[in-house]
């Protein structure tokens, strides 16, 4: 096996050689400042509207786009270009069975899907990832506003990582955005 | 060359898994404007070759009635050129059409409205010139043990032309590094994602990793991989890695080296590239019972050079085509 140690070394170590526990890939990508610029330009302006959403609103949304609301808040921009308005900025997270990914979604004013960034991705797989104490250490005091990270962040093959609550996750965004912001 | 100027690292949720592009060596404006062109690159991949969508060009092959010629995207055919060079070098290991399997047994939405011919193979699929594509027989033809590799592929290529200098994408585990710097990459135990079993040193090279994650622990039951030559779904607890000049050529190589194991070592050194198996918490690299002894790193690097530009068809010593992430 030596003749081939340049190119693989076989090793058993644990990829959780960070400070939380349990905790394997953990990754930022873009802070919500550089997601907004990133994705609409330098020249666009943010004013934050936070969605809240009663009861009722949540019913209808999970009935149209069939995955559950969790959160009454849901942190949003409204996007100008000058005085038009240029779309929203909407911050989200997702929450799988090992994976926490939190992410950014751009839509067209008229509710197109812009571009997904993904913000945060966080592997875990110890209790933490249902645990919203764990979940809050990531999200800075101004909601949605990553904190940064500064563990090494390893480069993984194998066992893909699943998007799956992802696509749901703009699914019922996409719902949202047909329920409380369309107009007319 | 160090990576002492800014770094950018981005993700976006694309091929059905997340897609990462960590670049440096150019002002941080600059590589993230061509973070988004290589993004946009893999999406447009994305859309021709989904199985999932009725908008791709697999669509439309799929669908396509037997004996008539489908004009697709260049891209497109040249991964299914890819596929069918592999697929004859493997006699038929790896094969796409293994697609109407997948769709079968619900691992993949049925999206043919005919009823695939269960003798069909990929010599089924015939390859016309100005890129086009006959089916000679009812088939569903998948290209999800290569198509993200080929993304991959297309993604590096798209960032040198922005002149970055070095950087990684990494499609869910399916990676190639390029510039001078030397990547560490960590393999996951396919049964504990939580442990590495190998470290993976890459310099201008593409690693992919292959198994059937289905019902493992962790993760979704996208993971479904099934041997083209008896429709069998292959054991879960086993992974397979694969090392070579393209990420498109390591995923379909990948397949291959799960299905086969050791058997694939001479597979391998066609396609001047490398791998390894973890089964049981144990690696074993292919390759050393085909030699009677370990391969030399030179003489794998040796096999590697003359790989250089272009497949080579062995049987005929043509050269059949320009590799598919080369930047046209």
């Amino acid at each position: 096996m030596s003749a081939h140690d340049d190119w693989v070394r076989f090793v058993s170590v644990p990829l959780a050689a960070v400070a939380v526990a349990g905790q394997v890939q953990a990754a930022q990508y873009l802070t919500v400042a550089q997601a907004q610029k990133l994705m609409f330009g330098k020249s666009a302006t943010f004013e934050r509207h936070d969605l809240v959403l009663d009861s009722k609103a949540k019913r209808v949304i999970r009935e149209a786009s069939g995955v559950r609301v969790e959160r009454r808040k849901q942190p949003l921009w409204e996007v100008r270009e000058g005085d038009r308005l240029a779309g929203y900025f909407i911050i989200d997270e997702v929450i799988g069975k090992h994976e926490y990914i939190t992410y950014a979604v751009a839509l067209e004013a008229d509710g197109r899907v812009r571009q997904i960034e993904i913000l945060v991705y966080r592997e875990s797989y110890g209790y933490e990832i249902r645990n919203p104490a764990w979940r809050a250490q990531f999200i800075g005091k101004k909601h949605g506003d990553p904190v940064t990270l500064d563990e090494d962040i390893k480069n993984i093959s194998g066992a893909t990582m699943s998007c799956r609550h992802i696509s749901q996750g703009v699914k019922r965004l996409l719902a949202t955005y047909d329920h409380v912001l369309r107009p007319g | 060359m160090t990576m002492s100027c800014d770094r950018v690292r981005r993700a976006r949720p694309l091929l059905g898994t997340l897609v990462e592009i960590t670049l440096a060596g150019q002002a941080e404006s600059k590589l993230h404007e061509a973070a988004d062109a290589a993004f946009a690159e893999i999406a447009r991949i994305h859309e021709l070759m989904s199985v999932h969508s009725k908008e791709s060009d697999l669509y439309r092959v799929n669908n396509a009635a037997v004996g008539s010629a489908v004009p697709v995207d260049t891209r497109t055919w040249q991964v299914l050129n890819l596929a069918a060079e592999i697929s004859g070098e493997s006699n038929g290991v790896f094969d796409v059409t293994v697609g109407a399997a997948m769709m079968a047994r619900g691992a993949l939405p049925r999206m043919v409205n005919g009823l695939p011919d269960r003798q069909a193979t990929y010599r089924d699929i015939e390859l016309l010139p100005g890129d086009c594509v006959r089916l000679q027989r009812e088939l569903a033809i998948d290209l999800g043990g290569i198509a993200k590799g080929y993304a991959v592929d297309r993604a590096v290529c798209i960032l040198r032309k922005h002149g970055v200098p070095a950087g990684c994408v990494n499609a869910g585990g399916d990676l190639r590094a390029f510039g001078d710097e030397v990547q560490t990459v960590h393999v996951r135990d396919p049964l504990e994602p939580a442990i590495a079993r190998a470290e993976v040193k890459l310099r201008n090279r593409a690693l992919a990793t292959s198994a059937n994650y289905a019902g493992s622990r962790g993760f979704d039951s996208s993971g479904v991989v099934l041997d083209p030559r008896d429709k069998r779904g292959v054991v879960a607890g086993r992974s397979a890695s694969v090392r070579a000049e393209d990420c498109a050529v390591a995923d379909a190589l990948a397949k291959c080296v799960l299905l086969t194991g050791t058997t694939s070592a001479l597979l391998l050194r066609r396609f001047g590239a490398q791998g390894f198996l973890i089964e049981e918490g144990l690696p074993s690299i292919i390759g050393a019972e085909e030699d009677g002894g370990v391969l030399s790193a030179r003489a794998l690097e040796t096999v590697a050079g003359r790989f250089d530009g272009a497949y080579t068809n062995r049987q005929s010593g043509a050269m059949i085509g320009n590799r598919p992430g080369a930047c046209s």
